[in-house]
């Protein structure tokens, strides 16, 4: 193998333009689950981000400090603060799911976000994680290229889809990977995961447990098949999506997968939040005909 | 320029999540610290590397003036629908923080919350003991589910001195909650 042949194949992945429509339909689905994310804090607010409540302001501030952005050490320390920014962060996601003035609405998305995600980082889960690294990629996306009041205002047809320099979405694509890849590596560090008992526990801590399976389901042997089974997918999710003739049954057992969690697991929207990120890898092709069906089925 | 970017973030997407004596993440620290500083920092080790197994409740044992009691738990606690539970998911992750040997800088601000929300509805408070319940989950080997509850007060809190005492000083043996 030569340099230049390396430089091609660099060239090609992340540089030769495609259609923006996956990064459409998952700003268009991400966004929705940014909402909710964001309508879910507005109970919490009082307990857990006012400075009456369980992370108060001096205890955060000395925490914060180096530790991480947050807008709001330079804002007043209030409930109605938090309130408000809270309004301005749902306002940008609306902006986003809409693709209305993107760059500056997935920008506003994503410091508004990791602030609120830093005023109380115990709140937080690895769904949380993933979301802001999507959200951050996207800053640098073309993910209005179609579908959006940009495109629109632009005078363009809804469903034509621009072309771009695909690098921010192959990065999201990368990062969705690795996090399959990278949760087999800590699993297989564990002795549970690895006698194949791992998938048992979980089913009985309350914190975790929406629905418990039935009780044919939890014999040794289906909880071996659970557990393994876990590691197997996660494996192939992270290998196989790269591969054309696996891609589409990889997408379908990943998605059902993530939809099993959330029916048995109380994981907040992380399961939602995996299922947008699969849809990255859904073929240009098809995310413009499924986005196509979508408008032409909503406004004729 | 953008494909710096690209390199950079590759090295980071995959190296942040290791082991911190790992090489890859040895390599990617330094650089990666304002990746992370910005709120890229990461981690996917979700039940991992072992699932949690211990079912944890945190309680909170209010004494007020006149020698009364009373016994309080987190939100967590309260819901007891599944749509409850959804909303309240993150109250979860909140009360297994509470369990974390790093998190000890919250006992007071609890104790002073509980405090403010007693005052608010007109009643004085002596002081605040924080107690971990725990119940293990037995392997599916054992006839029961669970090990038998155990109960430890690990910190008290002095309204009326404001001074806070710590009971526990072992670490205690759990895993911060994942995804």
């Amino acid at each position: 193998m030569t340099f230049e042949q390396i430089f091609h194949a660099w060239n090609l992945v992340f540089h030769e333009e495609c259609s923006t429509a996956p990064l459409v339909l998952f700003r268009i689905l991400t966004g929705c689950v940014l909402l909710l994310n964001g309508l879910l804090l507005l109970p919490l607010v009082d307990d857990y981000y006012s400075p009456d409540g369980l992370w108060p302001g001096p205890v955060w501030r000395r925490q914060t400090v180096r530790s991480g952005l947050c807008l709001f050490l330079w804002l007043p320390d209030t409930t109605r603060t938090f309130r408000l920014f809270l309004c301005v962060h749902l306002l940008a996601c609306l902006c986003f799911l809409a693709g209305y003035q993107f760059r500056i609405a997935s920008i506003a998305v994503f410091v508004t976000l990791v602030s609120i995600h830093h005023r109380n980082p115990c709140l937080l889960s690895s769904g949380d994680s993933l979301l802001r690294m999507l959200v951050f990629f996207c800053c640098f996306s073309d993910a209005a290229g179609g579908v959006s009041v940009d495109h629109w205002l632009a005078g363009k047809p809804l469903t034509q889809f621009n072309t771009a320099d695909p690098w921010a979405l192959r990065l999201m694509q990368i990062q969705v990977s690795t996090v399959y890849l990278r949760t087999v590596y800590w699993k297989l560090r564990g002795a549970l995961w690895r006698n194949g008992s791992a998938a048992w526990y979980p089913l009985w801590v309350d914190a975790y447990v929406r629905f418990r399976p039935p009780q044919w389901m939890l014999k040794p042997a289906m909880i071996r098949i659970a557990t393994w089974g876990t590691l197997a997918e996660e494996m192939l999710l992270g290998t196989g999506l790269w591969i054309r003739e696996l891609r589409y049954p990889m997408l379908i057992t990943g998605v059902l997968l993530h939809l099993m969690f959330d029916v048995i697991l109380n994981l907040q929207l992380f399961s939602w939040i995996m299922v947008c990120s699969l849809m990255l890898f859904v073929w240009p092709q098809d995310s413009e005909w499924l986005l196509r069906q979508v408008v032409d089925h909503l406004w004729g | 320029m953008v494909d710096l970017f690209i390199l950079l973030m590759l090295l980071f997407l995959w190296c942040w999540d290791y082991p911190l004596d790992h090489p890859c993440r040895f390599l990617i620290h330094f650089p990666g610290l304002p990746l992370a500083w910005v709120g890229l920092w990461h981690s996917w080790a979700m039940f991992a590397p072992e699932p949690i197994h211990i079912n944890r409740r945190l309680l909170a044992v209010l004494t007020f003036d006149n020698g009364s009691r009373e016994v309080w738990s987190p939100l967590s606690a309260s819901p007891s629908t599944k749509l409850l539970n959804a909303l309240y998911a993150r109250s979860f992750k909140f009360e297994y923080s509470m369990f974390s040997f790093s998190m000890q800088t919250m006992y007071q601000p609890l104790c002073e919350f509980l405090i403010r929300q007693a005052t608010q509805s007109g009643q004085h408070v002596r002081s605040v003991e924080l107690i971990r319940e725990s119940r293990l989950v037995n392997s599916w080997e054992k006839t029961d589910v669970y090990s038998p509850p155990v109960q430890e007060t690990f910190y008290r809190f002095e309204a009326t001195r404001g001074v806070g005492e710590l009971f526990s000083e072992k670490k205690p043996e759990v895993q911060a909650l994942p995804a």
